[in-house]
């Protein structure tokens, strides 16, 4: 793309990025020339800030209707319930709803983002996300394994150290329990028993985006993308792992062999596959050292010894995973990283990534994934961008008609250039799937080679193996006997010297009978072994060609391994060219297929506000009628000589009229309200998400004046323990004792939050999904642990509301307490109404008032 | 008194009934089956929906010793089998008040659950599954709770009575999800957080609710969602459950009542049963211990079925006489039965192979016995069935599809194991 044209699309992209100052019949039209502009201009390196890009991708990607930005007030409680997990304290909130400046809302963010709390919030939402509240594995006895508070601390360290987000999922992948330093990261593993198959779903799951679940007895039956061989090849990665319990250390690590294969048959057709290498999802199958089992452990398995591979399969799986290279595993990551934020995935749900659910704007996936990778994996600095973007600090409300951006001329312009879009795609599609399917079907000829070859090699290793032993048998043998024959050898010679002397001592004293004898022994023995040797010999002649055979036989035997060894490493590779063309195929076939169904729920949704355009230009119509029609009844009616037919007509003709208009009106309106469900899922309107135990428990507590109080109770010792440390500067000082009280005061309440979460968490290893049950709603009514809480005591919230003279007063305090925002005049007026005049009768409305916020929707909910 | 053999599971922590009434307390069984004046006005939710009442032995209630006796065989062990009301079956002589209930009650001889771990057998019979890593399935009282409680019921639809526990709602939904989990009445105690807090007036919590509903109804202009109105609703139905929190108070019951299911622990807790079914309560499970007898089976036996017996048969009878059997599906269950061999120690181990499980009530043949063992009782030779054959036959009583497939996360999962199926024959 020519330069100049590069700079033309990216000052209409700049302009685009302030609504306000285009007349709205043009915004439409300046949006999809921006969209296509924007998808020309990828190569080109865009300088602007992420968050600008965000919402010139979420404006584009359909017609509106956008809702304002939040208030002040919505702002700042939503960012802090998603940055720091509890709601602002009431100075706080004064002094934020005070401050003029404009630029206030990039300042709290910063100021949330280095807050101590920031890195507890995200911990808890990460363990909330791996560990899905499963409970913590406790066999064979629980301080051999990892403690729920070990692996949260590990994970606050990482977030308060801001390590990049693929190292500690890398750290996570990896983990084996050996460094002590990352020892917690193993709890992924223990807590799921090591067991293959549920650690490739949730790797799967929660790594990748996919939920294979349904793949692992076969092809999934609805959704095409996920097939059995994806299982299969995640599970490779996982299936030597095994928990090892280490009794003389009194500790459970996660150890891994170096053999464990594993094979797959569907249960549906049959077909399966005898040899899976490991692969990521979409990825190239892993190619891996051949290793003879003799050299392929540091430390060989045994009894009561852990192993360890020289070559370690999950190790490879983190490493591949976590290089930036792997689209899957960053777009996940970017996908739950930006739901935690607008509490929804861009493609959602978060694991169920596949080409007939796309997101909702899969370029801006993409641009999130790759400036994730960009940031080197900064959680801060990913999450500081979206949470300034005005796509994140919409209000949460319904925006009025009014806020609807277009006009029906430019809104069907809009739809025609997606409509042609569309009819591109379709026009290639078939193309693509037959690609893809003769790929396939190539790949499936391919791998039959492959396997002959992989079975044919097998097979040549094991007469290998054979003749091998044949033949080292027969040349044992051989060499035995030689061996013996020397000795033999040797024994003869010196028989027979011997016997030769014997012979001529006889002969010199021929009478002496015990000499003669003796001779006679020698020739006796020598004679003997004679014999012996002469078997040995024949023996030697006898083996001498059957090592020579055997020697012959094994050269063949070699030549023929290495010749199946070639073929399999031929095979092997157009293996991988067919694989490498069917997943490219497959590929380019499922992606346009996703873009595809992403267009056409785009054109869906632009169908929706077309016809609430018609429907509303309708209803103005009739109301005109209306207003016609009754014009001209008055004008009949202010006749001087009243023609009573003519006045009748006018009146019914007024009455239909107004009957048609009312109509018209409430189909608008109906058709009005139906778009506000495809608002929330393009991210049009903020989306209202109920708080997670643990925001509840905190916001409460904050509510309540709970946590001032014992803020204020712990900042004394917290301070002194900080000026004891002389080596500190005074800024590190600062920092040290905000540390230090935070994580004092997270002790001294984490069991108040525990008893939200026993009560408000999901059931183990669950999604969460929202539901309210009476017990909540009785906890929170009558449980002692929360009434305590509302009555005045120590200067809580009920305490200084039970001091305060004026109702107005009341109502403020009261509002910026619970709900971090100020009063309304209704709210004000109903406070001044039910006000105690008398000062012993205002502690128990204040508890009243106090209860009834909390237990509000507005608390409940983060709008 | 804790028992320092076996597994040390929940079920071995067992404590020695002081009562020793055993097989004395039969004499009381008289009142059992006589005629008695149905009670006029049931509220009205009784009758018409379906219930489940489960009793769950816990630990593993011996066969032998109850619904399958093998009397004068080598593993027949000490006891007589008796006659029932349907003539031609006999169950153990340490049942005679069921043993007259029985033309109302059906038993499945021929279960083979090939498990024999108190934990899996659990999850085997609770929810109708082997356990699985990858997935966990809910408890057949969640189930029951979600398909068979109307949506507005402000009482628990699954509530288990057991000696101990109690305190928040257990875990044993799986993916329908908390609002369906179970709530433990601890020796009969009412759930938690059912009482006003004291110190705050009716006035007062009115007042405090009246201030939270104007500030709700303010909200609901901004943004009114299906999360936004059931976390409204959950207050109200929590306002009702208060409300009625007399129904899990059994001493409101007639005393001649609590008389007839004997004054004790567990004919207590048979009598508070019968009065949260009346109440509209979907699933009731009523646990009872402790029957992992390693040691001394035959004597633990006196003492555990002596104390179920009399109530049980109650229940029974009470349920009939009040025109509730036809919509209550009653299960007696286990997570095994026992050995047919003897140990050592007079005692019976853990035993998945051949053993029995007892029904009746709604949608259930009355009478029947299905299935049955060998001579000796050491497997199962005619109509061989596990827990998913229990399970769909379950749902199927109470008009449940066990093909229904419940929508989990975007997960579409059938309620019951699609691999089993129904044991129609027990079909009424």
């Amino acid at each position: 793309m020519p330069a100049a044209a590069a700079k033309r699309a990216a000052e209409l992209r700049h302009s685009t990025a302030n609504w306000g100052t285009i007349p709205r019949q043009s915004r439409g039209l300046i949006a999809i020339v921006a969209w296509i502009a924007a998808t020309a201009a990828h190569a080109v390196a865009d300088e602007r800030p992420l968050h600008q890009r965000i919402d010139e991708f979420t404006a584009s990607a359909s017609l509106g209707p956008a809702a304002p930005l939040a208030s002040d007030a919505d702002f700042l409680r939503r960012v802090y319930l998603d940055l720091v997990g509890t709601i602002p304290d009431v100075a706080t909130a004064r002094a934020f709803l005070a401050d003029p400046a404009p630029d206030k809302r990039a300042v709290l963010i910063d100021r949330l983002l280095a807050d101590p709390r920031f890195a507890r919030h995200i911990a808890t939402t990460f363990d909330v996300m791996l560990m899905e509240r499963r409970r913590q594995r406790a066999l064979p006895g629980s301080e051999w394994t990892i403690s729920d508070d070990a692996w949260r601390e590990y994970l606050r360290q990482s977030f308060a150290d801001n390590k990049p987000l693929n190292q500690l999922a890398r750290e996570i992948l990896s983990a084996d329990g050996v460094d002590p330093a990352l020892r917690p990261a193993v709890k992924f593993y223990f807590d799921r028993d090591g067991d293959p198959d549920l650690l490739a779903r949730d790797i799967g799951r929660l790594f990748f985006g996919r939920d294979l679940q349904c793949a692992q007895c076969h092809d999934h039956p609805l959704v095409a993308d996920y097939l059995q061989a994806d299982y299969y090849g995640l599970k490779a990665f996982v299936n030597r792992g095994l928990l090892f319990d280490d009794a003389k250390e009194k500790k459970l690590f996660y150890a891994e062999n170096a053999d464990g294969e594993v094979t797959f048959k569907s249960v549906f057709t049959g077909e399966g596959r005898d040899y899976v290498l490991p692969k990521l999802p979409q990825g190239p199958p892993v190619s891996e050292p051949v290793l003879v089992t003799a050299e392929a452990y540091v430390v060989a398995p045994a009894k009561n010894v852990r192993p360890i591979p020289k070559y370690s399969r999950r190790a490879q799986l983190a490493a591949l995973a976590t290089d930036g290279g792997n689209d899957a595993f960053n777009r996940n990551l970017a996908n739950r990283l930006w739901a935690m934020m607008t509490g929804r995935g861009l493609v959602h749900p978060l694991d169920m990534v596949h080409s007939a659910n796309p997101a909702v704007e899969s370029r801006l996936l993409a641009l999130l994934a790759d400036e994730l990778v960009k940031m080197k994996f900064d959680t801060r600095a990913f999450l500081r961008e979206v949470a300034l973007s005005e796509t994140y600090q919409r209000a949460s409300e319904m925006p009025t008609p009014a806020d609807l951006p277009v006009d029906a001329t430019t809104a069907a312009a809009t739809m025609a250039a997606w409509q042609s879009q569309a009819e591109k795609l379709a026009s290639e599609l078939p193309g693509l799937e037959a690609a893809a399917k003769s790929t396939a079907d190539a790949f499936d000829a391919t791998y039959e080679k492959f396997s002959t070859a992989a079975a044919a090699r097998e097979a040549a290793t094991k007469a290998h193996g054979e003749t091998k032993k044949a033949s080292d048998e027969v040349s044992t043998a051989l060499a035995a006997a030689v061996k013996d024959a020397a000795v033999k050898d040797d024994v003869l010679k010196a028989l027979v010297e011997a016997r030769v002397k014997a012979d001529a001592a006889v002969a010199k004293l021929p009478d002496d009978k015990p000499l003669a004898e003796a001779a006679a022994q020698f020739k006796n023995r020598a004679n003997e072994v004679d014999t012996q040797l002469a078997e040995l010999r024949k023996l030697i002649n006898e083996k001498q060609p059957q090592v020579q055979a055997a020697s012959l036989k094994l050269a063949d035997t070699d030549k023929l391994l290495q010749q199946a060894a070639a073929e399999l490493t031929v095979a092997r590779a157009a293996l991988d060219t067919a694989e490498a063309g069917a997943r490219d195929a497959r590929l380019k076939f499922r992606t346009a297929q996703g873009e595809a169904a992403e267009l056409a729920a785009r054109i869906t949704a632009g169908q929706a506000v077309l016809d609430y355009l018609a429907l509303s230009a309708a209803a103005a119509q009739s109301q005109a009628a209306t207003h016609a029609a009754n014009q001209h009844y008055a004008d009949v009616k202010a006749q001087a000589s009243i023609a009573i037919d003519e006045l009748l007509a006018a009146e019914d003709a007024g009455l239909a009229a107004a009957e048609k208009a009312a109509d018209d009106a409430m189909a608008a309106s109906i058709a009005w309200k139906a778009l506000a469900d495809n608002a929330t899922v393009r991210f049009l309107l903020s989306s209202f998400k109920p708080l997670s135990p643990e925001q509840l428990g905190w916001a409460t507590m904050q509510a309540v004046g709970l946590v001032d109080r014992q803020a204020t109770s712990l900042a004394e010792q917290a301070k002194k323990d900080v000026e004891a440390k002389a080596e500190l500067s005074p800024e590190q000082r600062d920092a040290e004792q905000v540390r230090l009280l935070d994580a004092r005061l997270e002790e001294k309440l984490r069991g108040n939050v525990k008893c939200f979460v026993s009560l408000f968490g999901q059931e183990p290893g669950q999604s969460a999904t929202f539901q309210a049950t009476v017990h909540q709603a009785l906890f929170l009514a009558n449980a002692g642990v929360v009434t305590d809480w509302i009555k005045p005591a120590e200067s809580n919230l009920a305490d200084r509301l039970a001091k305060l003279e004026q109702p107005a007063d009341v109502a403020n305090e009261l509002y910026l307490g619970v709900l971090s925002r100020l009063s309304t005049d209704d709210e004000i007026e109903r406070v001044t109404d039910s006000w105690p005049a008398t000062n012993e009768d205002r502690a128990a409305v204040a508890s009243e008032m106090v209860w009834g916020l909390l237990t509000s929707t507005e608390f409940r909910f983060n709008h | 008194m804790k028992c320092h053999y076996a597994c040390q599971s929940e079920e071995h922590l067992l404590a020695r009934r002081q009562f020793l009434g055993t097989m004395a307390g039969a004499a009381g069984g008289a009142m059992i089956g006589m005629p008695r004046v149905v009670q006029a006005a049931l509220p009205e939710l009784a009758g018409k929906r379906k219930h489940i009442l489960v009793f769950y032995l816990a630990g593993g209630l011996s066969q032998l010793e109850s619904w399958d006796p093998k009397p004068g065989t080598d593993t027949g062990g000490p006891f007589r089998a008796i006659s029932t009301s349907v003539p031609g079956t006999h169950i153990c002589e340490l049942l005679p008040h069921t043993a007259g209930q029985m033309h109302h009650l059906s038993i499945v001889r021929s279960v083979n659950t090939k498990e024999n771990d108190h934990g899996k057998g659990k999850i085997c019979m609770t929810t109708g599954r082997r356990q699985e890593p990858v997935a966990e399935y809910p408890h057949l009282g969640a189930v029951g709770a979600k398909m068979l409680a109307p949506e507005q019921l402000p009482l628990p639809g699954h509530i288990h009575i057991s000696s101990r526990g109690g305190g928040g709602p257990g875990s044993d939904a799986a993916f329908l999800g908390p609002k369906y989990a179970s709530i433990t009445l601890g020796n009969g105690e009412p759930p938690q957080n059912t009482a006003r807090p004291a110190g705050l007036s009716e006035a007062s919590d009115a007042r405090r609710n009246a201030f939270r509903a104007a500030a709700n109804a303010r909200f609901a202009r901004r943004r009114r969602t299906a999360d936004s109105d059931a976390f409204i609703s959950s207050f109200d139905q929590a306002q009702q459950l208060m409300e009625r929190r007399d129904v899990f108070d059994v001493t409101k019951e007639p005393a001649a009542d609590l008389e007839r299911y004997g004054n004790h622990e567990f004919g207590r807790h048979c009598l508070l049963a019968r009065r949260l079914l009346e109440n509209g309560v979907s699933c009731v499970q009523v646990n009872h211990s402790n029957y992992d007898t390693h040691y001394e089976n035959f004597d633990f036996h006196i003492e555990q079925l002596g104390e179920f017996d009399r109530p049980f048969a109650t229940l029974v009878a009470d349920l009939v006489d009040r025109g509730m059997w036809n919509d209550t599906l009653l299960i007696v269950m286990a997570e095994f039965g026992r050995t047919p061999k003897i140990n050592n120690y007079f005692g019976r181990d853990h035993w998945g192979t051949a053993w029995s499980v007892l029904l009746g009530g709604c949608g259930i043949r009355p009478g029947a016995t299905i299935g049955k063992t060998n001579a000796n009782g050491t497997e199962v030779v005619d109509r061989e069935v596990d827990h998913g054959h229990l399970f769909h036959t379950y749902l199927r009583a109470v008009g449940v599809d066990p093909a229904l497939k419940i929508d989990a996360g975007g997960r579409s999962i059938p309620v019951a194991d699609p691999a089993a199926s129904a044991i129609t024959e027990l079909l009424a």
